[in-house]
């Protein structure tokens, strides 16, 4: 009740709108002194710095076994946590043994490695007399027992429960007030697969999984690029998941890059566990209908996207990677327009907007033509629709709804069937809204073809995430149709253009290039220009090199031959 | 205006703004005003018209040079202090405001004649109102950039009318080529450069341009562009239709789309152009609102225009109904708005100009944006 | 006109009064009187327009 007093308040009356600072991408030349410039260098020692910091007080490692012992078993809660594995073993450190135990998870570790490359050199090869005696105990388990190649020391014990959670082993030895802390990730994971989503023809038939490094690595074995930074950041407060932020040191602006921390940063919440909770965590705008990032599973389209200038965000645990920031008429194309010829490629594209349009408006603008505008239509075709819908009871609104909303009953229905159901599902759904509707007179046969091309259109639309909001505004626009006809679709399209313009998406206004108006509109928006002509990325990421290709790209074209005469 | 602060377009935001505001009366009157004046030579009138426009507007930037990146308001503060500035923003913001209503009413009747015959007249204002509203509130930015998207798709969907209608042409209507004679061309032609009034606006926009001396260039892009369409307008209108039909009060291009016909199929295709008219009819009554409640906000010194944005939208839909037919509507359309919006957006302008040029505090904060 | 179209009136009519004379009571305590006292004239316009053109106009 107090919220809806609050929020009634909030709108009844005037308050003073909060100063948020609202990020706005600039070219990346800009004076020393504002916020973004050298910010890759302020990251690099914030990092250092982070990792040399001295953990807090009452954090630290102690030098006392028995008390890192109790403090792990109280922080794991053995030995009622019956995954998590205590191994207490000595170690021969010249002529005494010294006590020393590891903790692992069971299942989320490769117990081989754990045997063969921690256990074995510290309990066995330990015994063997010392190559340099003058090394002391940490230096010597470091150097020379632990023949492994991840191993960190950490000196508070939070970093080593973080890197346990995440797969680590920890070693604790007695004497010393640190933890070693290795790197045996090992548990059950999915393999690299198809895509099962973003299905293309021709071009690379990779998709990401669920590992973070594995996602890491597929883009970087096809950017091969060592100015691709990929900067680690953990989200949420108990679940620590590991996120990471790519981006090509050289190209991506410096401001965005920044942005983008500072929203990872600023999020506070306990668990986060998918890329899809991570997008809406850190969009522009929760309302405005369609995504205001990608979400791809192609490492392809990832490196493309990444190679022009944008950042990507690979959430561990999570097949989707996000790529930031993007303009409407991204959300048009395919990872395939890479792939195919100039040509197709166009056609393809004047096909998706033709697509997207019959999805949003076609059933609004039928119920507009039928209501308001008959004089629109062929007297022919008219006459055709009318003596179709003669029969029909309905008035043409409710006809509309009532298939539109069967039809959305079946794709939802269609989703979630199990797999062996599925065909059934397809007879009734197609007997329903074929045969039985038209033959009852429920609804008239040219109401089955608008529906029947709208759904079409709207599988025609690359983007998932952009069907859902085509299919979302469709219902506003059928509304819209019915109350005022052309006028009222005129005035819907316009608030949504409205809500676009003012709509940013990671400081880039939604419907650039062309409002506001950049450079390269003709290049690859909505045509697309041939390979060789893409010779700059695109003007609204501003990204640090404008340029990548050579003003002639195909040089074979423009030299001459080898031993050719003038 | 804290709020604003940060927000900056460029000059082709700022060209289709300007040619967006001044062009919309070409879907609406202009072409049917030429004719009702000149008769057979509307389309010299309206490059009369152009030239004039072009000459007024070089005459009031000729005063504008030491006042780089300042807008009207800030201009008149300097040269008459804040009685003056109060002033200027009443006036502007009042034109702007007559300006609006006027253009609601007439496209909303012109709107519920073509498509919507049965439904009340503020039923189809609603629908204008609802866009206009929605747009003020998200603000400048929004209200610039959907005018260079939508500009743009309005210049071609009358260009493809303009092909449309070649089929129909007879050149001997523009006989006798100098319609009513000399004199009204000239005459009225002098007042009719009131139809670039919408460029009140343009005197309002330097604070917001990227390059604050755009502003100039802006607005000579934009009157040349905008002549384009008045005389191509009237030229091809007054081929199309012989004189006296050419009078006919209603919509002239409209008109024009009914008599395109491609084959026995496409017939009645002018439907289609309700979409364009609508569309650049929305975009142009949201930017002269918002910038009609910015400018009387930033006269009366209020620190944020948007929570005016409601009871001035109040206004402007009642202040839409005050005439009270169509006729009237006309009526004032061409004997004041049309005939003496040149003493507002040059005149008064000019004088300003000339009196902040005039005012000892003149160097005061000339850059000072 | 209908009972729906005068709630709507009404409604819309209290909810722009309301908020518009916040506004104002906001410019005033911020020392802005001058500001106050024009947004008072705009909310009278905004009640005595609508008023005439539903009342007092034939």
């Amino acid at each position: 009740m107090s919220f809806i007093i609050r929020q009634l308040k909030k709108y009844l009356f005037f308050e003073e709108p909060e100063k948020r600072e609202r990020f706005i991408l600039r070219p990346g030349a800009r004076p020393a002194d504002e916020e973004g410039s050298g910010s890759f260098e302020k990251a690099k020692e914030k990092k250092k710095a982070e990792s040399e910091k001295a953990p807090e007080p009452g954090d630290e490692v102690k030098s006392d076994i028995d008390a890192n012992l109790t403090h792990m078993k109280d922080v794991y809660s053995i030995p009622v946590n019956s995954d998590i594995v205590l191994r207490e073993f000595d170690i021969t450190y010249g002529c005494r043994t010294v006590r020393a135990f590891i903790i692992f998870f069971d299942g989320m570790t490769n117990t081989e490695v754990i045997n063969n490359y921690i256990l074995k050199p510290l309990m066995v090869d330990s015994v063997m007399p010392l190559k340099d005696t003058a090394e002391n105990l940490e230096g010597y388990v470091m150097r020379q027992l632990m023949p492994h190649c991840q191993v960190n020391i950490s000196r508070g014990y939070k970093k080593a429960v973080e890197a346990v959670n995440f797969g680590g082993c920890a070693l604790f030895v007695d004497g010393l007030s640190v933890c070693f802390t290795a790197d045996v990730k090992g548990w059950d994971h999915r393999g690299v697969e198809k895509p099962n989503n973003e299905i293309i023809i021709k071009g690379p038939q990779e998709a990401f999984n669920e590992v973070l490094r594995t996602n890491c690595a597929q883009i970087r074995k096809r950017l091969k690029d060592e100015d691709l930074i990929v900067e680690d950041i953990l989200v949420g407060r108990v679940s620590r998941t590991p996120c990471s932020i790519l981006y090509i040191k050289d190209v991506a602006n410096e401001a965005l890059v920044q942005e983008i921390r500072r929203r990872l940063e600023g999020i506070s919440v306990d668990y986060m566990l998918d890329a899809g909770e991570l997008e809406q965590l850190i969009e522009d705008s929760t309302v405005y209908p369609s995504p205001q990032v990608i979400s791809t599973e192609r490492p392809d389209y990832t490196a493309e996207l990444l190679v022009s200038g944008r950042v990507a965000i690979i959430v561990d645990g999570s097949p989707n990677v996000l790529v930031v920031p993007i303009t409407a008429f991204d959300l048009m194309h395919s990872p395939e327009d890479n792939y195919i010829r100039f040509p197709y490629v166009n056609l393809l594209r004047y096909i998706r907007y033709i697509a997207g349009f019959l999805a949003l408006l076609l059933p609004g603008l039928y119920v507009a033509i039928t209501n308001y505008h008959h004089e629109m239509i062929p007297t022919d075709l008219l006459l055709a629709i009318e003596a179709s819908r003669e029969k029909v009871p309905f008035p043409s609104l409710v006809e509309i709804l009532l298939m539109e909303i069967s039809f959305e009953l079946i794709r939802e229905a269609g989703l979630r069937v199990p797999g062996p159901i599925g065909p059934t599902l397809g007879i009734i759904g197609a007997l329903i809204l074929g045969q039985a509707a038209v033959a009852a007179n429920i609804v008239s046969p040219v109401l089955i073809i608008i529906v029947a091309l709208t759904g079409i259109g709207s599988f025609a639309i690359p983007n998932y995430s952009l069907a859902y909001s085509v299919r979302i505004m469709r219902f506003g626009f059928i509304f819209l149709g019915a109350l005022a006809g052309f006028l009222g679709i005129t005035v819907g399209l316009f608030m949504i253009g409205s809500w676009s313009t003012a709509l940013k998406s990671f400081g880039v206004p939604f419907m650039s290039p062309f409002g506001p108006k950049t450079s390269g509109r003709y290049k690859n928006v909505i045509f697309r220009a041939p390979e060789w002509k893409m010779e700059e990325r695109p003007d609204y990421l501003n990204p640090k090199k404008k340029r990548k290709q050579a003003e002639y790209s195909m040089k074979w074209k423009h030299g001459k031959r080898k031993g050719e005469q003038d | 205006m804290q709020m604003d602060k940060r927000i900056r377009f460029g000059r082709w935001e700022a060209i289709m703004l300007i040619t967006n505001l001044i062009c919309t009366k070409v879907f609406l009157y202009f072409n049917r005003m030429t004719a009702e004046d000149t008769g057979n030579a509307g389309w010299m009138m309206a490059a009369f018209t152009s030239a004039m426009a072009l000459l007024f507007y070089f005459l009031v930037m000729s005063l504008y040079g030491k006042f780089e990146g300042m807008d009207i308001l800030d201009i008149a503060e300097a040269g008459g202090g804040k009685v003056l500035r109060t002033i200027t923003g009443f006036v502007l913001g009042g034109a702007l405001f007559v300006l609006a209503a006027i253009t609601m009413r007439k496209f909303s009747e012109d709107i519920k004649t073509i498509s919507l015959p049965t439904s009340p007249l503020s039923y189809v204002m609603g629908f204008f109102m609802a866009g206009v509203i929605i747009a003020g509130l998200l603000g400048v930015e929004s209200i610039v950039r959907h005018n260079a998207i939508v500009t743009p798709i309005a210049t071609a969907g009358y260009i493809v009318i303009l092909l449309g209608i070649m089929p129909n042409i007879d050149v001997t209507n523009l006989l006798p080529i100098l319609g009513t004679g000399l004199k009204d061309i000239l005459m009225k032609g002098f007042y009719r450069t009131s139809v670039f009034a919408e460029l009140l606006v343009l005197f309002m926009l330097p604070p917001f341009l990227e390059n604050p001396g755009d502003a100039r260039k802006v607005g000579y892009v934009a009157i040349t562009a905008s002549s384009f369409f008045f005389v191509t307008g009237s030229l091809v209108y007054t081929l199309v239709f012989p004189y006296p039909t050419s009078m006919e009060p209603f919509l002239p291009v409209f008109n024009m789309a009914r008599l395109i016909g491609l084959g026995r199929f496409f017939q009645r295709i002018e439907s289609l152009f309700v979409f364009i008219w609508v569309m650049s009819a929305l975009v142009y009554l949201s930017t002269v609102f918002y910038f009609g409640v910015y400018t009387v906000s930033k006269a009366a010194g209020l620190k944020y225009a948007r929570p005016m944005m409601i009871p001035f939208a109040i206004i402007l839909f009642s202040a839409a109904f005050l005439p009270v037919d169509l006729l009237s509507v006309i009526k004032i359309e061409s004997e004041i708005i049309n005939t003496w919006g040149w003493a507002v957006t040059f005149a008064f302008i000019g004088l300003v100009m000339i009196a902040a040029g005039a005012g000892k505090r003149a160097g005061r904060g000339t850059k000072g944006r | 006109m209908s009972v729906f179209t005068w709630a709507m009136v009404i409604l819309i009519l209290a909810y722009g009064l309301i908020r518009t004379v916040s506004y104002a009571v906001w410019n005033w305590k911020n020392n802005n009187r001058a500001g106050s006292v024009f947004i008072m004239l705009v909310c009278i316009v905004m009640i005595a327009l609508p008023a005439y053109i539903l009342f007092f106009r034939t």
